[in-house]
């Protein structure tokens, strides 16, 4: 039984050498990509639109052809109007206003890629995994109420590098994700935030 | 540790990047909040008002009474309301047609309107008194207890300030009540308008707008 695992395992690493050996990537083993965000947030009480204010970054090592890991960034502002009404409380007390609802997001941690491919087009399916700082506002004319706190973020993610530059990095690239991220506040009655949007920006 | 501190760097300059709205994502009406206390089940008990001479300024830490004709319109405005309401206006202190002359008889009235136009101040009522610690990171938190030393008035109700930069702050107290060295008139109910100064710091028209939502929102005050 010994042996049998034995020549399993000598096996096994020669296949993966081999398979390592036959896929040379062409290039830098690293990557680097950054620019703008779409971000749509929805199943929260706060803010439920898409926006535009936000960019990402992210960057990693292949340490396999089809293989990387790496750590991202990003954030993103949504903001929505909330139209003149009046508010009555328990007491008897009341407030008129119109307000702006805000949430931001900046969520950051570790990213495993697999790229289908590693010439001129490069599709790629990716997981994030991390944790998220979201910062809740409410602003009216003059003030402001808000929260924060902190969340764990999980990111599914398709997309692609585009390098049609001969014998360089330099690229573009567009994606695809969706997220979630466990932040709750009691005050703005948010119990979780999904979020789905697109990037388009630059890939060295 | 070059490292740690790049990405604290990174993370804090990300953390920067909020959009915030602009003054122009407002309708620039004013915001108005309203609360009674909760001691006063019927306010069908009082049938008569008065309004202070003049408003109370209040910039910073200082105060002083001023009547120009943007004072007049607002504390004729809050004559009209409260007496489309039901109630019947008393004139007391100076008389409205001669501010030199005092009003014969001295008369007395149930309510007492006392209006208070804050500029560049740090104080206003909370809205959500169930969570007042939304409020707490605001420059010049500050308590009741504040209004004590200006006008002998006791909150009977749970409130608290915070910063604003123009408003115009109401407060009804019941002059029927017992006073005394340790006994301060109650205040029944007030009104806070707030809004952004813009242009025009007196603005007659959005205050008077405002004024009328103040009394739509307090129904249980109609006799």
């Amino acid at each position: 039984m010994k042996n049998i695992l034995k020549y399993i395992t000598i096996a096994a690493v020669f296949v993966l050498a081999g398979s390592i050996s036959a896929e040379a990537q062409p290039g830098r083993r690293f990557y680097v990509d950054a620019g703008w965000q779409f971000n749509g947030a929805f199943g929260n009480d706060v803010v439920k639109n898409a926006s535009g204010w936000g960019a990402y970054a992210e960057g990693g090592y292949y340490v396999l052809p089809r293989i990387a890991v790496g750590a991202f960034i990003s954030y993103n502002t949504n903001n929505e109007y909330i139209p003149r009404q009046t508010y009555i409380y328990p007491d008897g007390a009341a407030l008129t206003t119109d307000a702006n609802n805000s949430l931001f997001q900046l969520p950051f941690g570790a990213t495993l890629r697999y790229r289908l491919g590693w010439k001129t087009l490069q599709p790629y399916a990716e997981a994030k995994i991390g944790a998220n700082f979201a910062r809740e506002y409410t602003y009216y004319p003059t003030m402001a109420a808000r929260d924060s706190q902190w969340g764990f973020y999980i990111s599914p993610e398709i997309g692609l590098t585009w390098h049609p530059f001969h014998k360089s990095n330099f690229g573009f690239q567009l994606a695809a994700y969706y997220s979630y991220a466990t932040n709750r506040s009691d005050a703005f009655g948010m119990n979780g935030i999904s979020n789905a949007g697109f990037k388009l920006g630059i890939s060295f | 540790m070059k490292r740690y501190f790049l990405f604290a760097a990174v993370l804090l300059t990300a953390a920067a990047c909020q959009k915030e709205p602009s003054p122009s994502d407002f309708d620039g009406e004013y915001l108005v909040y309203t609360a009674h206390s909760e001691s006063v089940g019927d306010f069908s008990a009082y049938s008569t008002f008065t309004v202070a001479d003049s408003l109370f300024a209040i910039d910073g830490n200082k105060g002083s009474m001023f009547l120009n004709d943007w004072a007049k319109t607002v504390r004729n405005r809050y004559i009209d309301k409260m007496t489309e309401l039901g109630y019947t206006y008393i004139d007391t202190g100076m008389q409205d047609s001669d501010l030199e002359q005092e009003v014969p008889g001295d008369p007395k009235a149930d309510l007492g309107l006392q209006i208070s136009y804050i500029v560049t101040t740090s104080y206003f009522t909370s809205y959500y008194p169930t969570t007042p610690y939304w409020w707490n990171t605001y420059p010049g938190y500050w308590y009741p207890g504040f209004w004590g030393d200006w006008g002998y008035w006791n909150y009977s109700f749970p409130v608290t300030y915070s910063y604003s930069s123009h408003s115009l702050l109401t407060e009804m107290a019941d002059l029927t009540a017992e006073t005394g060295d340790d006994k301060p008139l109650p205040v029944v109910w007030n009104s806070f308008i707030d809004g952004s100064i813009s242009n025009n710091r007196e603005d007659a028209a959005r205050f008077e707008r405002a004024i009328d939502q103040s009394f739509a929102q307090s129904e249980y005050l109609a006799r």
